[in-house]
């Protein structure tokens, strides 16, 4: 079920109606209010496709019973590591089985035995989402391997029947959650157990609720849907026939396009959490003002950067082993980060640049903390940025080419194709960036929020902001694209 | 501030501004005829045909007709004149919607006569189902011809009237690709469904007239399979083609294309107004007059 159809309106507003006014066993208690959530979330999951109900359904369990066991008080150590690898194993099986079958089987295979087993192999669906709500599962267990109880704050050892269902229902839950289900942000147990309990409506943070779902909306419906209609032309063959400056052009708007679809599915789900009474992480901060590739895996997708910082590249030893096994650990997190977007050569290649980058970067002394986005920006700032901006850009290119000849023709296509522009791509690029630069701006100029303030009271500013998030509202009615699927779905 | 009270602020203005932008564009003349992309480009001109006052005659083709804009044919008598000339399209699909309100001069594009329906096609079906599609009927401001982007779209183009590149080129298009026999043969459901379509059309007394444009250089039927079709669809029906890239080549008409095969504005509109001349002559021969156009419109209108 899409954010951005009236199915998903009217399944929003049955869901939110018997959650907090149902009849009392459902939305005066948390299990009933818990039950009422899982429940939806499995109809939204198998909205279009309902056997997919069953994988998630045997994953969850898997890691409930997995979590279940390495809470267990008196258990060894080595019953607890096998059970981890158990656990890991289902989790990691399921997502090679399904996402990278075919990938593998014909870079392992003999040539002849691929040909035979290809039907069957290259028919695999790929189940929607698996990649998030699996990262999920093994985050919840290795939370639990780690801390055992205290890793993931609001579990305990369930003791008896009643407390075993109530830890399989809180499991399923965290596990389910629709509004993050199929692209995140990626939820680890630590952040999100502490959190399940009765809900009431008095608890609403409607500010916070509904800026991130008008935000939400607006990036993908009018910014990223918009913007889509010119990035089709930067597909294959389509693109051997523009000019250069269009294909530049093209490009970067495939550039605000993937990122305006992404954050604003990142914050329709924050913002629908909220109307549940949950808090999921920020996923994106403001990625396009980073000064460095460091930087920007702090601002972008920031729940899979730290979901592989926490449980990949921490247990392969992090920056604990000098720096030649730094390196590696860098370019192994980063290899298998750009793989899990996509069982493609380019997707590996796209997370190889970037661990080469993070990997000079970090040799040329280079580094980020949270802190540094509110350095004062400096015209070397700026440049840096530039370029850090740019070559995210170029490297976007094998997401919307994912075989990587096309990526070649395009390069040839820029260097030998006439010099010029199409106005209509143009308009639309140059038109729907405008949010995405605007956004960024204020995110880059912090102090110019405390002088507005300073100027108009908090009143002024109060109104000012909710302003600008009208007029957004406004053109999510009469201004939105062509609705089209959100591009993280294929992750 | 309360948990709640940015969130109401937030949605009475927006509720506020809906108004005022409903009540503005109310007011002001302004209504976009382009739009910067064909999907939206195509939404205005299905609107306008099935949600304004019934036109005396409708234009059906491909985004090569999509071109001559109603406002050309403003000062003529077969205003007003519906373009359902869909980018991506051909003319069996917009006469899909032809047949749900039939005006009573149809003119039919014969360029992009065997085009087959595609994803392209099915988009917009799916579009004029919805829900968004079925409410703009009565709630102007989601119309497409009201969106501020297309409105903004529009005004620039219409000020920006000169061709980026005056010389056809070879563009590869979906009509031009269907040359040969073998290609005329794979369409053979194709005309079969436009022979259902025009017999239907001329059940409802609708007259319609077979027209070819000039899309970038002369065209045979030779080069497009297409023309044959059209004659012979004449033929059987007995309907009036009119070869306006002839016309326009006999008259000296110099051209100007944007892309090889799109005229420019300032083309476009000495084609319509030629293709205007054409009709109007075509209507004072007997029995084809504007008293059968007339009265063919006062009919839909009791409809």
């Amino acid at each position: 079920m899409l954010f951005n159809s009236w199915t998903f309106v009217v399944f929003l507003l049955l869901v939110f109606v018997g959650y907090y006014f149902g009849p009392s066993w459902l939305s005066r208690t948390a299990t009933g209010q818990i039950g009422w959530l899982t429940l939806a979330s499995f109809i939204f999951y198998g909205w279009h496709t309902p056997w997919l109900v069953i994988l998630l359904a045997i994953s969850t369990f898997v890691n409930a019973e997995a979590a279940r066991r390495l809470l267990e008080p008196g258990a060894s150590r080595a019953r607890r590591l096998w059970v981890l690898w158990v656990a890991l194993g289902f989790n990691l099986g399921a997502l090679a089985f399904f996402k990278y079958a075919s990938l593998f089987a014909r870079l392992l295979l003999p040539t002849a035995l691929w040909e035979k087993w290809r039907p069957f192999i290259g028919n695999i669906p790929l189940p929607i989402g698996i990649s998030f709500y699996t990262f999920q599962g093994i985050s919840l267990v290795m939370d639990l391997w780690r801390g055992g109880a205290s890793g993931v704050p609001g579990v305990s050892f369930p003791k008896g029947r009643p407390e075993i269902v109530r830890f399989h229902e809180r499991t399923w839950f965290f596990k389910s959650f629709f509004p993050q289900l199929i692209s995140g942000p990626i939820v680890k147990a630590h952040e999100f157990y502490h959190q399940i309990g009765l809900k009431s409506l008095g608890g609403v943070d409607w500010n916070g609720a509904i800026k991130h779902l008008i935000a939400g909306f607006f990036l993908k419906m009018v910014v990223a849907d918009n913007l889509k209609e010119a990035t089709v032309a930067l597909a294959y063959p389509k693109f051997l026939a523009l000019p250069k400056l269009s294909l530049l052009v093209l490009l970067y708007g495939f550039s605000f396009q993937i990122f305006a679809d992404f954050c604003g599915y990142s914050l329709i789900a924050i913002g629908l959490g909220k109307l549940f009474g949950y808090e999921l992480p920020i996923n994106f901060r403001s990625p396009y003002l980073s000064r460095s590739f460091t930087e920007f895996w702090r601002r972008w997708h920031i729940s899979l950067s730290t979901w592989l910082r926490s449980y990949l590249y921490i247990p392969l030893g992090g920056n604990r082993h000098g720096a030649l096994r730094t390196y590696c650990n860098l370019f192994i997190v980063m290899f298998l980060g750009g793989l899990w977007h996509g069982a493609a050569w380019s997707y590996a290649v796209w997370g190889t640049a970037h661990g080469v980058l993070l990997a000079i970067e970090r040799a040329l002394g280079v580094s980020a903390t949270d802190a540094d986005r509110n350095r004062p920006w400096t015209l070397a700032g700026l440049f840096r940025a530039f370029i850090t901006f740019n070559v995210v850009s170029i490297l976007w290119l094998l997401f919307k080419l994912p075989d990587f000849g096309q990526v070649i023709e395009y390069a040839r296509c820029l260097v030998r194709n006439p010099v010029g522009l199409q106005p209509q791509s143009f308009f639309v690029i140059a038109l729907f960036s405008v949010p995405i630069f605007l956004m960024h701006l204020h995110a880059a100029l912090p102090s110019a929020k405390a002088r507005l303030s300073a100027e108009f009271g908090e009143r002024g500013l109060a109104w000012t902001e909710a302003a600008v998030y009208a007029n957004m509202l406004l053109l999510v009615v009469v201004n939105s694209g062509t609705p089209g699927e959100f591009i993280y779905f294929q992750f | 501030m309360s948990r709640s009270s940015q969130a109401l602020r937030i949605l009475c203005l927006a509720v506020t501004l809906g108004v005022v932008f409903a009540v503005f564009v109310g007011l002001v003349p302004w209504r976009a005829e382009l739009a910067e992309n064909n999907f939206q480009a195509n939404l205005i001109r299905l609107q306008a045909f099935l949600f304004d006052p019934p036109p005396r005659a409708v234009l059906v083709g491909s985004s090569i007709s999509g071109r001559l804009l109603p406002s050309y044919f403003a000062q003529t008598k077969f205003a007003p004149l519906a373009n359902l000339g869909l980018d991506g399209s051909g003319p069996g699909f917009g006469l899909e919607f032809v047949l749900k309100q039939p005006p009573p001069l149809v003119l039919i594009e014969e360029n992009a006569l065997l085009r087959p329906s595609d994803g392209n096609d099915e988009t917009l079906r799916q579009a004029v189902g919805g829900l968004e599609f079925r409410a703009a009927r009565y709630v102007p401001l989601l119309r497409a011809d009201r969106r501020p982007s297309s409105l903004l779209y529009s005004w620039l183009k219409r000020r920006q009237d000169t061709p980026s590149n005056t010389s056809p080129a070879s563009p590869v298009t979906a009509t031009r690709s269907q040359s040969g026999a073998g290609k005329r043969e794979l369409s053979r459901p194709i005309i079969e469904e436009l022979r259902a379509r025009i017999k239907s059309l001329l059940e409802h007394q609708s007259r319609i007239v077979l027209l070819r444009l000039p899309a970038g250089r002369p065209e045979t039927a030779n080069d497009n399979p297409a023309f044959t079709t059209g004659d012979e669809l004449a033929k059987e029906f007995n309907l009036r083609q009119l070869d306006l890239a002839a016309e326009c080549s006999l008259r000296g008409y110099a051209l100007k294309y944007t892309d090889g095969l799109h005229l420019t504005p300032s083309s476009a509109r000495e084609v319509s107004r030629l293709l205007a001349d054409l009709l109007q002559r075509t209507d004072s021969t007997p029995g084809a007059g504007e008293a059968d156009i007339a009265k063919g419109a006062s009919g839909r209108q009791r409809l």
